[in-house]
């Protein structure tokens, strides 16, 4: 219980989670602004159903109800649900990554502060593995296309997502970091000047970009006011950087792509300040927390570069979630020799 | 002979995206049992990552010298069980002679490495899908190397899957079991690495 207060000075736990899902408004605004309707649903989807399966969790393991309600981080794993799945999805789909987040990654293991799994992640590895087909279908935010996604009104939205009107084909495309996972055998240069979801000016995909940095920007703001420590952000953006800069090829057709390129796009940066900086799951140390961050970014540009997943941040996180009390146990081992030298 | 590149694929292969526990589900209780004992976890690992690499060896030289020669390939797998448990015997003696461990672990954990499946699991695959007993070896130690991931990383986090903060109903090996399930999900994201 008390591990969720670990950086508080003067606030207590809930506060913490409300203050981390205020963080998340930039980067929700952006992914709005750029894929409609979709987002807001999804986020209220998920925010709905996994009070509900909260209660019922509470119940079934007889414990107060009021606890519940006032317990802001049920709503923070929902909201990290609803942002990172795809906009559009069908309305089950958030509802089935919700049940598995909150009563098998959260409450299996008895429930806030001792889960040792990120329970947002975990809810979106089950989905990813289970409905492939249905968790690759983004929507485009291409010149082309983006207009179709931003025009949709609510109710055609809605529609959309309880499965009324089926033109949800028309309007999906291809991630960035897809289009560079099957380039075709086509240079950088040609791959920016010729698929439309990269814009002549931006950097790393049409929308993707101001995403990242909305993302970036509110998690700015937790650093500042002390919610979160810079460790584990700063291990996985840096480890993401260098690792890219190793590999950068400047531009080949076997290129995986540059350092801002990779720092803007997919989950980079909602995964470096939201999801891995949660204290429950993570390594307990400053040394422990940078160790941590180095694994995920390590693993996160090891798995877009060469496994099936385009974006395998979620598989990253759980890796890493079962080896940070391995990295615990061996920091404060070194910590106690150096202390003791 | 073998390349370097040969040798990092097979390293990868065995020990993250084949998992012999994690994606192959051999070995699981195993793996289980032994990370019980958190101390005696890194010498386990060591053992077991040195009776993979060996008996792998010993065993695809043992198929394709004498095996194919007398056309007797169809008792592979209880040859194969024959030569393993003389290669644990061989760690057994050496074990005992320089005390490396202490008799409660080694009353735990031998008869435990006799039936571990994922041994005879790297032996039957590499009978199929390697071309030299140095791939072979490779092999066994990736597989090795990947199961003591698993040992070391799953006994260190049983700290937080015990006690009472558990629901009654999944204490102990139900638990245990999610634990496992969460982390298979977890490596098959390595899926496909070439």
């Amino acid at each position: 219980m008390s591990s969720f207060m670990l950086n508080a000075t003067d606030r207590t736990g809930d506060q913490i989670a409300l203050l981390v899902i205020l963080a998340c408004f930039p980067g929700f605004l952006a992914l709005s602004w750029h894929f409609g309707w979709g987002v807001s649903l999804n986020v209220f989807i998920c925010i709905f159903s996994s009070v509900i399966f909260e209660a019922v969790a509470l119940s079934l393991r007889e414990k107060s109800l009021n606890y519940c309600l006032q317990d802001f981080s049920t709503v923070l794993t929902a909201v990290l649900i609803g942002l990172s799945l795809p906009p559009l999805c069908p309305w089950w789909l958030p509802i089935i990554g919700c049940f598995v987040a909150i009563l098998i990654g959260k409450h299996a293991y008895g429930g806030l502060g001792a889960n040792p799994f990120n329970p947002a992640m975990v809810g979106y590895a089950t989905l990813l593995l289970c409905f492939p087909f249905s968790m690759s279908q983004w929507v485009a935010a291409d010149p082309s296309y983006s207009s179709e996604a931003q025009n949709l009104t609510l109710i055609d939205s809605i529609m959309i997502i309880i499965g009324n009107i089926q033109q949800f084909d028309g309007i999906t495309g291809a991630t960035p970091l897809e289009v560079f996972k099957q380039n075709n055998g086509l240079l950088v240069t040609q791959l920016y000047s010729e698929k439309e979801i990269f814009s002549e000016s931006g950097w790393a995909g049409v929308g993707w970009e101001w995403v990242n940095l909305g993302f970036l920007l509110g998690g700015l703001f937790l650093i500042i006011s002390k919610i979160i420590t810079w460790h584990a952000p700063a291990g996985m953006l840096g480890s993401i950087a260098i690792l890219s800069l190793v590999f950068w090829d400047s531009g080949s057709s076997a290129s995986l792509g540059s350092p801002i390129f990779h720092l803007f796009s997919g989950a980079t940066m909602i995964g470096a300040f939201f999801i891995i900086t949660d204290p429950v799951s993570s390594a307990t140390s400053a040394a422990g927390r940078l160790t941590f961050g180095i694994l995920i970014g390590i693993l996160v540009f090891f798995l877009r570069g060469w496994s099936d997943y385009p974006d395998g941040l979620a598989f990253a996180v759980l890796t890493a979630n079962f080896i940070a009390p391995t990295i615990d146990k061996y920091t404060v081992i070194i910590a106690d020799s150096e202390k003791n030298r | 002979m073998l390349t370097i590149e040969e040798f990092t694929y097979l390293i990868f292969v065995a020990s993250l995206s084949n998992n012999y526990v994690l994606v192959q589900t051999l070995g699981v209780s195993d793996s289980m049992r032994l990370s019980e004992d958190r101390k005696a976890v890194p010498i386990i690992s060591l053992i077991t990552t040195s009776v993979m690499t060996i008996s792998a060896g010993v065993n695809y030289c043992f198929e394709k010298i004498i095996l194919e020669s007398l056309h007797l390939v169809y008792l592979r797998t209880l040859s194969f069980m024959l030569l393993i448990t003389a290669v644990v015997w061989l760690h057994k003696f050496f074990i005992k002679k320089y005390n490396v461990c202490s008799d409660k672990i080694f009353n735990i954990f031998f008869p435990l490495l006799f039936i571990n499946s994922a041994v005879l699991g790297i032996a039957l695959q590499n009978s199929e899908n390697v071309t030299s007993v140095f791939q072979a070896t490779s092999h066994g130690l990736g597989a090795g190397i990947g199961f003591s991931i698993v040992l070391i990383s799953f006994a260190n986090l049983q700290q937080k899957i015990t006690g009472p903060h558990i629901p009654i109903h999944l204490q102990g090996g139900p638990i245990a079991l999610i634990t496992m399930g969460l982390m298979s999900m977890a490596f098959s994201g390595f899926r496909g690495i070439m």
